[in-house]
């Protein structure tokens, strides 16, 4: 999963940054209303944290231009308390609003949410035949045993199983694996693909050549 | 209720309409009675002038006359007392005309006539209230009376509905002539001598109204009608005055009342306006249909005063917005980066560079606290300033030797001209300002700009001006840059860790000491602020001794 953060406070951003590094998200980072505006319309996001009061382009503004090209998932993050900017924020588009001072773990949750809604996904644990996904804890599960997966494989397993019944092209998981900051390479996909098949079993990820992957159940 | 505007105005009003209705119609029922009664006399002072004349046709010479009243013109009063009388000599005067015979005076009758007429007489003189003379000698010529009256006069004293009566009088009280339904009028001697002035008298007696003519020879002419029927009128006439004085009192009262309301409901519509005007609703004002009128001005004043109240509470709502904003933002740093930190065991450094954060972000706090808390004192209007009296230029200098590390980090060329100028004031805060806007100026500034501090005094005022050749203000922005968290590059000034204060600041600082501060900009330029503070009593009085 891969998320932009759009924020002019350095250090807030740096913490937001690492924080969704750390539970496991792909993260790019925008210091000002113009970057973050090019880079949601350049990239495909699975959400974006965004701030109200931004240098160059407010947040209203980045909000209003990105919808009409995109339905990216925004969650606003501001200071900006007053009932009035809130409705203002959800009316130009915003999908959550998060009031600073924030708790991390309520902003992972509202991200967590926001990703699994765009998704189609209405609740937090996906089971495909007896393979169980739980995307609070980041954990899978077959026939009740804890399956060890690395981040990367669980993200994999995760974009796919959020998209099952549909094909995932390889250029769709680079964009939502890996931030702008990784230069992995095209195989690098495929060993984490057969690294999870040796783990949940062969028929799990079905291969379409030359298309992309997608989980069928 | 009583003690409304609305109640008062109409009461008054009242009190006002009834008390000038009242003196007009009492003036104009007196007007009209004095017109009545001026017509009336008029019209018996024309028939007395035409009845004297007759007088004095009668007896030309102004002779008293030893003629008694014939017993076919009785008076009215006295008729029982006349027919005794007549019926003592009627047959005298019915067989010789009196006016016929001088010789044979109504009182020389046969003996027993006479003593009765003497009894009469005296019995006249003792009930009657006037003196009547004594006989008059038998050689008085007696002047016959015929066309005693024009015809058409004769009209207007006969018969039971006669309008006028009269009554003539010799000078000695003895009634020569009178109309037959003349009432009996104590004879009223206006006799001043011979050849005096005719004189004119006017008299009300009863319902009658009288005038009395005495001629230059004494006799008197006593015109006189009933006013009974003008009094009716007269008095009709004060019931309707009355009803007509009630019935605009009656309307006064109501339109007033309608005119109060129709007055006193634009200010209950501007009451009821200015009420619902709150914190929550401050766009609403009041109609200005009718500016020209007074409360058309009112109105006008208020809603200017709710244009500059709603600017006001925007402001405070956006400096709380902002404030809030700022505050929350380091502390959102704090809390987060405690939270990620914790979250599980981390390596020395990422402790490290953690609490370096979280010190950041506190001390960014701090300082924005400290310049909010000295915003307001200057607001609540306790600057809190140790006043002395100090050299601008060593001030100056002070700040300039303070930037100039970082000046020099920055690669800008930082150049002082500063005459000793004496000026009162708060070193301290007055330092502040100047390191302010030479902070402003290299921070803002490109590298290898330059910035020129100058201390100088221009038309009795000690200038600091701190100018810069760097990008410049646009002229949309300048107006702004006074204004609280407002900033002109927000990335740049949240890097350079500003808290969007310094200006707002610097200007309260100027403003307590009675100074001023203005910006100067040009785009691609350079931006020149110039503070202007009054220049200290004594380097005034120096300058007028040189």
């Amino acid at each position: 999963m891969r998320i932009l953060v759009v924020e002019d406070e350095p250090d807030l951003l740096q913490v937001v940054a690492t924080t969704l590094r750390e539970a496991g998200y792909a993260v790019d980072a925008a210091a000002d209303g113009e970057d973050g505006l090019f880079k949601a319309k350049t990239w495909e996001y699975d959400a974006i944290v965004l701030d109200l009061n931004l240098p160059k382009l407010d947040g209203w503004s980045v909000l209003q231009r990105l919808r009409t090209v995109k339905r990216t998932p925004v969650l606003i993050l501001t200071a900006r308390d007053t009932v009035s900017d809130r409705v203002r924020g959800l009316n130009s588009g915003a999908d959550d609003y998060l009031v600073k001072p924030f708790a991390l773990s309520e902003l992972l949750a509202r991200i967590r949410a926001l990703i699994r809604r765009s998704a189609g996904q209405a609740v937090a644990v996906i089971e495909i035949g007896d393979v169980c996904i739980d995307t609070v804890a980041k954990t899978v599960t077959r026939n009740e045993d804890l399956v060890p997966l690395t981040p990367t494989e669980y993200a994999l397993v995760e974009l796919l199983a959020m998209h099952r019944q549909k094909l995932v092209s390889r250029t769709t998981i680079y964009d939502h694996l890996f931030d702008e900051g990784d230069d992995s390479l095209s195989n690098l996909v495929d060993v984490h693909v057969s690294n999870i098949r040796k783990k949940l079993g062969r028929e799990f990820v079905t291969t379409r050549r030359g298309q992309g992957y997608m989980i069928q159940g | 209720m009583i003690r409304s505007l609305r109640w008062r105005i109409q009461a008054w009003h009242a009190v006002v309409l009834t008390a000038v209705l009242s003196i007009f119609g009492v003036v104009v029922y007196h007007l009209q009675w004095q017109t009545r009664l001026h017509q009336i006399d008029a019209e018996l002072n024309r028939t007395a002038e035409v009845l004297t004349s007759r007088v004095r046709r009668l007896f030309p010479k102004g002779q008293v006359s030893n003629w008694r009243p014939p017993m076919e013109l009785p008076g009215v009063v006295e008729r029982e007392w006349l027919q005794n009388l007549t019926s003592a000599n009627l047959s005298k005067t019915e067989n010789e005309p009196t006016p016929q015979s001088p010789q044979q005076p109504v009182v020389s009758a046969d003996e027993d006539e006479r003593s009765l007429s003497e009894e009469f007489r005296v019995q006249r003189i003792g009930q009657w209230p006037f003196p009547y003379a004594e006989p008059r000698d038998e050689t008085t010529p007696f002047l016959a009376d015929e066309q005693w009256l024009p015809e058409d006069f004769t009209a207007l004293f006969e018969g039971e509905e006669a309008p006028l009566h009269y009554t003539v009088w010799d000078r000695d009280g003895v009634i020569l002539r009178k109309s037959y339904f003349a009432p009996l009028v104590p004879f009223k001697n206006l006799f001043k001598g011979w050849n005096s002035m005719p004189v004119q008298e006017v008299q009300s007696r009863g319902g009658l109204r009288e005038v009395i003519h005495c001629t230059s020879f004494g006799h008197h002419v006593l015109v006189g009608r009933s006013i009974q029927e003008d009094v009716a009128a007269q008095h009709s006439f004060g019931w309707l005055l009355a009803a007509c004085g009630w019935a605009v009192l009656t309307l006064g009262v109501v339109g007033g009342g309608w005119l109060s309301g129709r007055t006193l409901r634009s200010i209950t519509a501007m009451s009821v306006i200015a009420k619902s005007i709150s914190g929550e609703n401050l766009s609403q004002r009041i109609d200005l249909a009718e500016t020209d009128s007074e409360l058309g001005q009112l109105a006008l004043v208020l809603n200017q005063t709710f244009d500059r109240l709603q600017l006001a509470f925007q402001q405070q709502l956006r400096f709380t917005a902002d404030a809030s904003h700022e505050l929350r933002t380091p502390l959102a740093v704090i809390v987060s980066q405690t939270e990620l930190t914790l979250a599980k065991p981390r390596l020395t450094d990422e402790y490290r560079a953690a609490l370096e954060t979280c010190q950041r972000a506190g001390r960014r706090m701090r300082s924005l606290i400290d310049s909010l808390l000295l915003l307001a004192r200057f607001d609540a209007g306790h600057p809190d300033l140790q006043h002395s009296s100090l050299d601008l230029a060593e001030v100056a200098n002070e700040s300039v030797e303070l930037l100039r590390s970082l000046a020099a980090e920055r690669q800008i060329t930082l150049r002082s001209v500063a005459t000793p100028l004496s000026v009162v004031g708060d070193r301290d805060r007055l330092g502040q300002v100047v390191t302010n806007l030479l902070a402003n100026a290299i921070r803002y500034n490109q590298v290898g700009g330059r910035v020129d501090v100058r201390v100088e005094r221009v038309n009795g005022d000690a200038i600091v001006s701190v100018s810069d050749n760097g990008i410049g203000i646009s002229a949309e922005e300048l107006p702004h840059i006074f204004e609280r968290f407002y900033r002109v590059d927000k990335a740049r000034t949240r890097a350079e860790g500003g808290t969007g204060l310094g200006l707002a600041i610097c200007q309260s600082v100027v403003e307590a000491h009675g100074g001023q501060i203005i910006a100067r900009s040009e785009p691609q330029q350079g931006t020149t602020l110039e503070v202007r503070l009054p220049l200290s009593p004594e380097t005034g009085k120096d300058v007028q001794n040189l």
